[in-house]
């Protein structure tokens, strides 16, 4: 891959190709893809309901291991890493965002937003000033204390959004974040995923058209593969 | 992730599932209180024995009639067929070097009679030097028995102030099985284990002969040996030599057994070490149930956390993060346990001290019948962490396997 190219690409993908088995049966989820994410501009992968965008994401989010096919982050080849190597570059260089939030139910909001920080072994003092502070930027710097049990859909996408911002990622991806919303709660959190493409790449797994068209690239899924 | 952050968790985790790490912890508890009761009453045990057998005197060595000296001091006498001791074995005796008194021994049960109140009491039948032998025998009032005594008795400390209503003065007439018998002298208490010398008569040899089941004037039940002090397993040695000679006896035939406190010692500590090793076995089943109670709880958590895992997982958390988290909680169930049961093994062993006491309120023991020490409190301490990580090592590892985006799908 030419330097340029490699500059442009934060993420490459060739010949991706995820099957599983379930109930004795092959599942081709991701089936041979090739395609790159450009670098601090917003993409969105798109279809419909169990064509493999999901499984696509954990691949290039780095939470499950392709059968076969090359994943190049920064031009690198991250297919072969280690657990650990592979634990690390998910912590420093990636931020999701959840359908269902995936916040820790026995940690308050600012816990939650300061937990990569916390695996990373920042001090507390320093932790907690750039949580609420991230906490402020998505509007909930007042419900700091309180737990995800006590905060609404809207809120607790707020909460992961800003958990996911914590540890200035090169990349957020998140995986249909708006699914779990009312529409407006939802049209809140996509401004916030808009506006965070100003200081690192985001990918959006969803099936919704609206959110496709505010993206700067669209990848089309279908049974697995491009469409 | 920092230490202290790990323990955070583990202690948010612990607490909302408060009951149920309750539970644990007393399962935990129970173990380790188990295992410091039985190690400090039984050390304490140990410490007083040795303390009491240590009385006798390290110069004192006893020969008994009998080789088949297995249980203890008194099953010699039920031992005795083989071979009568008689006054050849106590010339014997008195002739070997560095040897400064001996005393014969019979034994009986008495009935003695004082103003109308009758008890069945110890009797020994002994002479002389019985008083200059042991070395916690010392006259209250009056005088030991002396050669060419008849009719006169000598008083334990407790049949002459306890056994009867009234307490026995110094020349009090009381019947000792329809005899009248004067009292010559009474001993200082004796205390310690058993006390049976605080319990009994002190009759001469002839006046004993009666009441003593076939044994008598030469023909005893023991002779007990002062020898020079520092010297003892030697003298002890020599005597044994010499009698085996003038009894035409080999160590395959010996009809006597020679005893020093440290024979007896060894002899009474091996009995409590196989005590011990029975009770520590039993601990250590309820300890191992407290292990298993920690991995169940911890294999429960491990499912219901599956999420929770999937998530730190995909923020970043390695395995092996992932494991001492899930380890740092297991072992501090096991160090609240351990504290916890420490204090509770005290409570308890304190307890047993205080029954143990009350039982044997008679006795004057030089040390207590518990011991706890650092090293009995450190030994729990560490012992406890060690069960609650070993017990934590599986469902932790399970934890750490989890892949990610399986553990984030579970419901």
């Amino acid at each position: 891959m030419n330097k340029m190219k490699k500059d442009k690409e934060i993420v490459h993908t060739k010949n991706l190709v995820k099957h599983y088995y379930l109930d004795g049966v092959i599942v081709k989820a991701v089936n041979g893809v090739t395609f790159s994410i450009p670098r601090n501009k917003m993409t969105v992968i798109i279809g419909p309901s169990g064509c493999g965008k999901s499984t696509l994401l954990h691949l290039i989010g780095l939470l499950d291991k392709p059968t076969r096919g090359k994943i190049y982050f920064d031009g690198h080849d991250v297919s072969r890493l280690t657990e650990i190597q592979l634990a690390k570059l998910r912590l420093k260089k990636i931020g999701f965002v959840f359908q269902f939030f995936n916040l820790h139910p026995l940690l308050t909001a600012v816990e939650n937003v300061e937990l990569p920080l916390t695996i990373s072994g920042i001090s507390l003092i320093e932790r907690r000033k750039k949580s609420l502070e991230l906490l402020k930027v998505v509007g909930l710097n007042e419900r700091a204390d309180h737990y995800p049990n006590q905060l609404s859909g809207g809120e607790q996408q707020r909460v992961a959004i800003a958990r996911a911002m914590s540890n200035d990622p090169e990349i957020i991806m998140a995986d249909e974040p708006t699914g779990n919303l009312d529409t407006k709660s939802g049209d809140e959190i996509m401004k916030l995923l808009v506006k965070l493409r100003e200081k690192a790449t985001v990918i959006v797994i969803t099936h919704d058209q609206d959110i496709a068209r505010r993206a700067n690239k669209t990848i089309k899924l279908r049974d697995g593969i491009i469409v | 992730m920092k230490f202290d952050d790990s323990l955070k968790f583990a202690l948010n985790n612990l607490t909302t599932r408060g009951l149920r790490s309750w539970l644990t912890i007393i399962g935990v508890i129970i173990g380790v209180a188990a295992i410091v009761a039985i190690v400090s009453v039984g050390q304490g045990m140990q410490e007083t024995i040795s303390a009491e057998l240590g009385s006798l005197g390290g110069d004192v060595v006893f020969v008994m009639a009998g080789s088949s000296f297995q249980m203890g001091i008194g099953q010699a006498a039920y031992a005795r067929e083989a071979g009568e001791l008689d006054d050849r074995d106590v010339e014997i005796a008195e002739a070997v070097e560095g040897v400064l008194h001996v005393a014969p021994d019979i034994f009986g049960f008495v009935e003695v009679s004082y103003l109308k109140q009758n008890r069945t009491l110890y009797m020994y039948g002994t002479n002389e030097n019985w008083v200059k032998v042991r070395n916690r025998a010392n006259i209250e009032s009056g005088r030991f028995l002396k050669k060419g005594d008849s009719g006169v008795v000598v008083l334990g400390d407790t049949i002459a102030k306890e056994a009867f209503d009234k307490e026995i003065l110094i020349g009090s007439n009381i019947k000792i099985e329809g005899e009248s018998f004067r009292v010559i002298g009474i001993l200082e208490k004796f205390g310690g284990f058993g006390s049976d010398e605080d319990q009994s008569v002190y009759l001469t040899l002839e006046d004993a002969e009666p009441y003593s089941g076939g044994m008598g004037v030469d023909n005893y039940y023991a002779i007990e040996i002062k020898v020079e002090s520092e010297r003892t397993e030697e003298i002890a040695e020599r005597i044994k030599e010499k009698l085996m000679i003038s009894r035409h006896v080999n160590e395959e035939n010996i009809d006597f057994t020679v005893l020093t406190p440290e024979t007896i010692s060894e002899m009474v500590l091996n009995i409590m070490n196989t005590i011990n090793l029975f009770l520590y076995g039993i601990a250590a089943i309820s300890l191992i149930v407290g292990a298993v109670g920690i991995a169940n709880t911890m294999f429960t958590s491990v499912t219901e956390r599956t999420r929770q895992i999937g998530i730190l997982k995909s923020l970043g958390m390695t395995n092996k993060e992932v494991m001492n988290l899930f380890l740092v909680e297991s072992a501090l169930i096991g160090l609240v346990g351990g504290i916890l049961g420490l204090f509770v093994g005290f409570i308890i062993s304190g307890a047993i001290g205080q029954i143990a006491a009350f039982f044997l309120r008679g006795a004057m023991f030089r040390t207590s019948f518990i011991s706890i020490t650092p090293t009995l409190i450190i030994f729990a301490l560490v012992f406890s962490i060690v069960i609650g990580v070993l017990s934590g090592i599986f469902p932790a590892r399970r934890a750490a396997r989890l892949q990610p985006v399986e553990a984030l799908r579970y419901e």
